[in-house]
C-alpha cells in the first residue's frame, strides 16, 4: 500500500523510529504496510486510544495531496503514539504482586473508613462546598492539616539526603509542555484544567519539572540529574464509585515527586532506586502495602515500565493506589527535545524517570484507616511525630467548631 | 431541554462577567442560583452619610456618594410602597378566610376577591418595576467600602509600627542573575536547590511558630467561586477564571490555597458559639494572585508560596490585642532573618474595599530602589462575615464575626529580597551565563 524504504526489521523497539516520525515528513521516508500493522499490535497492548486507523487513513490521503493541515494532524496523531515497552512485562495481562510489606492490619470490631473517622474528630470538611469552592473541594482542619504538612516533611528528609534537589515548579503551564509529557489538553472527558488565558493547570509537578528542561542539550557526566518538588496537582478527572468517595479522587491536592533526567544506559536502574525509596517511605510508616509491575494496558502512553504501590484501606477494604514510578525513557525528552551529549559527542535523547513519594489525600487515608483506635482516634505513626509537635494521638478536635449552616439572615431593606 | 439549559447558562455567564453574583434579584434567580444572600447594613452606611462620604474621599475612591444615595432614595420610596400593598394584600387574605369561616354573603367576599385579584397585578407589576432599581442600588452599596478603624492613618503618609534594621543602598544585585533563580514569564518561574530549600524551611518555619501560638493549622481549598471574591471586594481581574464544561453565572476562580479568599469557604453561613472565639487559623500554600505591576521578577510573578493566618474575633475591645500579637509573631520570625524590614499602616488611600486597617509588612530591595511588599495583615471587622453570613448568636441576637487576616509572609518574595541584599547563599551571586552552564553549576 505504501511505498516504504527498508528500515530496521525490530524498529518499533527501536526509539530512533518513532522519532524520526516526529521530526521528518513521514510520508517522504514512508511507512510500509506491515510496519503499520506492528504499530497496531503494540498500540493494542496499551489501554490509551488506538490511533492506527486515523495514521493510515492520514498516511494515504497525504500521498496524494500536499496538505500542511493533514501533515500537522499525522505529526499530531504520532506523538499520541505509546512508548515501547520493557521486554519483561510484555506478556503480563494483570499486574504482578512483587511483594507485600508490613504486617495485615487487624479489628476486633468493623473499622471505619476515612470519611467516618475524619468527620468524627471534626479534622474535614467537604459539605456543602460546592457553590463556594467548587466540585469535590475539602478542608483539611487541625491535626489533619498537621498530618499532611508532616507526611511531606517525612517523605522530603527521606528522600534530599539521596541526592534529590528541591525545586519550586510553576503550578501554571502552556499546553505544549503538558502534552510533551503525554497528556492531552483537549478532548471531552479531559482531566486537565485550563484557564481562560489559554494555560493549563498542572496534574502532577513531573510536566513543570520535565518542562524546565526543554530544549536543553546537557552534558552526559551531568547526569542523572535527581529533582524532587512539592507542588498543588489539578485534575479535572472525577469518580462516583463508592470505592472512590470522599478524599480519594480529588481536583486538588498536594504531592511530593521525584524526578530524574538521566541517559539510556541509567534509567532502568534508577526506577529501581526510585522503587526502592517509595518502599522506604511507606514501610517505614507501617501500613500494609503490596508492590506491582504493571502490566502494558495499566502503563498509559508514556511509561515504559511502571511500578504501582497499593496500600490496603481497612475502611473501604479495598486496596488504593498510592504511589508509583515509570521509566519514561526517551518518549517525553522526544516530545520536550531534551537532550544530551555523551563522552563521544554523539547527541542523544535523555531518559526521564519520575516517582510519587508522597501523594497526601490517600496516603491520608490508608493511615487513618489503618491507625484508628476503638476509642475513636488515631495512633500517629512514630516516625511522623516529630513533625506533629510529638503528638501521639488524634483525637476529637474541639478548637474549631461544629458544622452548623445557615440559611439565609434577613436583611432589613428599609 | 438540557440545551435550553446550558444555552440559558451559557448567555447569563457572558453577561455574568459584569453583573454582581453576590446578590441576585428575584428575577435573576430564575435562571441563575446564587448560593448566599449577604446581609444588607442599610443602617451602617445611611445612618451617617457624612462618615461614608468622607471615608470615601480619603480613599480616593471614584464612587459617587451622591449617586448612591439617589438609587437608594428611589428604591427606598418603591421598596417601602411594596411593602404597604404586601401588607394590604395580607390583610385582605385575612378577611377572606375569616368571611369564609363565617358564611358572609358571596358580594362581599366576590369584592374582596376581585380586589385581591387587583392587588396581586399591582404588586407582580411593582416587583418587575422594582428588580432592575434594586439590583442596581445594592449592587452600588456592596461596592461601598469598609468603615475606617480609627488606627488607620487619614493623610497620605503611612504610621511606621514597627522597624528593625537599617536598609542597603549596596549591593545593587538583581534576584533575577541568582543563578537558583530561572525566571521565564510572570506564569512560570523555578527556584532551585538552596533557594527553593530555604522558601519551604522558613514557610514552615513561620507554620510551626503559629500552631505553637495556639493556631489551629488548616488547608484550603484551592478554587474559590465568584460570589465568595466579590464578597471578598477582589477585582475580578485578581485571579484567573477556569474554564468549566458548562459555564456558571457563579464561576470558578484559582485563588490558590495560601489566599485570603480560599477561608472564606470554610466561613460561608457558618454560624458557631461565641465560646469558639478568638477562632485562630493558619494554613500554608500557594497563591495565583494576578500581578499588578510587570517586569520585576518574581515580585510581579503570579505563584508565590505564603503562610496566611486568619483571627475571627467576637468583640471590637479585643482588635489592637489581636493585631500586635500576630504582628509581634510576624516581627520576631523576621528578626532572626537579619534583614531590614518595617510594619507600616498603610495611609488610608491604600486600603482595598474590605480593609479598615492594614498593616503591610515591608523590606527593601536595594536593586530596585523600593520597598515590596511580604505580608499584609488586615483588619475587616465585620465587613466580609456580613457578606458571607459568618454569624454567631449571642442569646437571641444575631451578629457577624470579625476578622483579622492575611499574609504573614510571602515567601517567594522574601527569598528573592534576602537575595538582593545578600543574606542568601552567603552572598554568593553569580552573574547569569547561558541556561546550560548555570544549572550545570547547580546540579553537579
Amino acid at each position: 500500500m505504501f511505498r516504504g524504504i527498508t528500515r530496521h526489521k525490530n524498529f518499533l523497539l527501536n526509539r530512533r523510529f518513532v522519532h524520526h516520525l516526529l521530526k521528518d515528513d513521514p510520508i517522504k521516508h514512508g511507512i510500509t504496510s506491515e510496519e503499520m500493522d506492528t504499530l497496531e499490535k503494540y498500540a493494542n497492548l496499551r489501554k490509551s486510544v488506538n490511533n492506527i486507523q486515523e495514521i493510515r487513513n492520514l498516511l494515504e490521503k497525504l500521498q496524494f495531496t500536499k496538505s500542511k493541515e493533514l501533515s500537522d494532524q499525522l505529526q499530531k496523531e504520532l506523538r499520541r503514539l505509546p512508548n515501547k515497552t520493557h521486554p519483561s512485562v510484555m506478556h503480563l495481562q494483570e499486574p504482578k504482586v512483587i511483594e507485600t510489606f508490613n504486617k495485615f492490619p487487624e479489628f476486633s470490631s468493623n473499622p471505619e473508613d476515612f470519611d467516618e473517622i475524619a468527620k468524627k474528630l471534626n479534622l474535614i470538611r467537604t459539605n456543602h462546598l460546592g457553590n463556594f469552592c467548587g466540585h469535590k473541594s475539602y478542608y483539611f482542619l487541625g491535626a489533619l492539616a498537621q498530618l499532611e504538612h508532616g507526611l511531606i516533611r517525612y517523605a522530603l528528609d527521606i528522600i534530599r539526603p539521596k541526592g534529590f534537589k528541591l525545586v519550586t515548579v510553576p503550578d501554571i503551564l502552556p499546553p505544549e509542555v503538558i502534552q510533551g509529557c503525554g497528556m492531552q489538553t483537549d478532548g471531552e472527558r479531559n482531566q486537565v484544567y485550563k484557564l481562560e488565558n489559554g494555560l493549563c493547570l498542572s496534574g502532577t509537578s513531573e510536566m513543570a519539572l520535565a518542562g524546565f528542561f526543554k530544549d536543553k542539550i546537557l552534558e552526559e557526566e551531568e547526569l542523572p540529574i535527581k529533582l524532587t518538588a512539592t507542588s498543588r496537582c489539578f485534575r479535572a478527572e472525577t469518580s462516583g464509585t463508592h470505592d472512590e468517595k470522599g478524599i480519594y479522587r480529588v481536583h486538588q491536592f498536594t504531592k511530593v515527586e521525584m524526578f530524574s533526567i538521566c541517559s539510556e544506559n541509567q534509567s532502568d536502574e534508577l526506577l529501581e532506586e526510585f522503587k526502592n525509596t517509595e518502599i522506604e517511605l511507606f514501610k517505614n510508616i507501617g501500613i500494609h502495602f503490596k508492590l506491582l509491575d504493571m502490566p502494558p494496558n495499566e502503563l498509559g502512553a508514556p511509561a515504559y515500565r511502571k511500578y504501582d504501590i497499593e496500600s490496603w484501606m481497612p475502611g473501604r477494604n479495598f486496596w488504593g493506589e498510592i504511589s508509583s514510578c515509570s521509566n519514561c525513557t526517551d518518549y517525553q525528552a522526544q516530545r520536550l527535545n531534551i537532550k544530551y551529549r555523551t563522552k563521544s559527542g554523539e547527541v542523544k535523547y535523555v531518559h526521564s524517570v519520575n516517582g510519587t513519594a508522597c501523594a497526601v489525600p490517600r496516603l491520608l487515608i490508608s493511615i487513618l484507616e489503618t491507625f484508628q483506635k476503638a476509642k475513636g482516634s488515631v495512633e500517629i505513626p512514630e516516625v511522623l511525630r516529630k513533625y506533629m509537635r510529638g503528638q501521639e494521638k488524634i483525637k476529637r478536635q474541639k478548637q474549631l467548631p461544629e458544622l452548623k449552616l445557615v440559611k439565609n439572615i434577613h436583611s432589613d431593606l428599609k | 431541554m438540557i440545551t435550553r439549559k446550558i444555552e440559558t447558562v451559557r448567555k447569563i455567564s457572558q453577561f455574568s462577567r459584569k453583573m454582581s453574583v453576590l446578590y441576585m434579584t428575584g428575577d435573576k434567580a430564575k435562571d441563575a442560583y446564587s448560593p448566599i444572600s449577604p446581609y444588607i447594613d442599610l443602617k451602617s452606611v445611611f445612618t451617617d452619610e457624612k462618615k461614608m462620604a468622607q471615608n470615601l474621599k480619603s480613599r480616593n475612591s471614584t464612587i459617587n456618594f451622591s449617586e448612591t444615595m439617589e438609587k437608594y432614595q428611589k428604591f427606598n420610596k418603591m421598596f417601602v410602597e411594596k411593602q404597604s400593598l404586601e401588607k394590604l394584600r395580607d390583610e385582605i387574605s385575612l378577611e377572606l378566610k375569616s368571611l369564609q369561616k363565617t358564611n358572609s354573603s358571596d358580594t362581599k367576599i366576590d369584592v374582596l376577591k376581585e380586589k385581591g385579584k387587583q392587588l396581586r397585578i399591582d404588586l407582580h407589576n411593582l416587583k418587575e418595576t422594582l428588580y432592575p432599581i434594586e439590583s442596581d442600588f445594592i449592587e452600588h452599596f456592596l461596592e461601598l467600602p469598609n468603615e475606617l478603624s480609627n488606627q488607620c492613618p487619614t493623610n497620605e503618609h503611612e504610621r511606621v509600627v514597627f522597624r528593625f534594621g537599617d536598609k542597603l543602598d549596596s549591593p545593587k544585585i538583581n534576584h533575577l542573575d541568582h543563578p537558583s533563580v530561572n525566571f521565564n514569564n510572570k506564569f512560570s518561574y523555578y527556584l532551585l536547590d538552596d533557594v527553593a530549600a530555604f522558601e519551604m524551611d522558613f514557610s514552615y518555619q513561620c507554620f510551626d511558630k503559629f500552631v505553637e501560638n495556639g493556631y489551629s493549622p488548616v488547608t484550603n481549598a484551592d478554587f474559590t467561586k465568584r460570589v465568595l471574591t466579590e464578597a471578598f471586594g477582589s477585582d475580578q481581574a485578581k485571579y484567573e477564571n477556569i474554564i468549566e464544561d458548562v459555564p456558571q453565572v457563579n464561576f470558578l476562580q484559582l485563588t490558590g490555597c495560601g489566599s485570603m479568599e480560599s477561608f472564606l469557604g470554610y466561613f460561608a453561613k457558618l454560624s458557631v458559639f461565641p465560646s469558639v472565639f478568638p477562632l485562630k487559623l493558619v494554613s500554608m500554600g500557594k497563591s495565583y494572585e494576578t500581578p499588578k505591576t510587570e517586569n520585576e521578577g518574581v515580585f510581579s510573578a503570579q505563584q508565590s508560596n505564603r503562610v496566611q493566618e486568619l483571627t475571627c474575633y467576637e468583640n471590637s475591645r479585643d482588635r489592637d490585642l489581636i493585631m500586635d500579637d500576630v504582628l509581634n509573631n510576624v516581627a520576631n520570625l523576621l528578626k532572626s532573618l537579619g534583614a531590614h524590614f518595617k510594619i507600616v499602616y498603610l495611609p488610608v488611600r491604600e486600603l482595598q474595599q474590605a480593609e479598615s486597617l492594614c498593616a503591610s509588612i515591608q523590606m527593601y530591595s536595594p536593586y530596585y530602589e523600593k520597598y515590596f511588599e511580604v505580608g499584609r495583615i488586615s483588619d475587616y471587622k465585620d465587613y466580609i462575615s456580613k457578606r458571607i453570613l459568618f454569624n454567631f448568636k449571642d442569646k437571641k441576637d444575631i451578629y457577624f464575626g470579625n476578622m483579622i487576616g492575611g499574609t504573614v509572609v510571602n515567601t517567594s518574595r522574601l527569598a528573592m529580597i534576602l537575595i538582593e541584599n545578600g543574606k542568601l547563599l552567603d552572598g554568593v551571586v553569580k552573574k547569569k551565563e547561558d541556561s546550560i552552564k548555570t544549572f550545570k553549576n547547580l546540579f553537579l
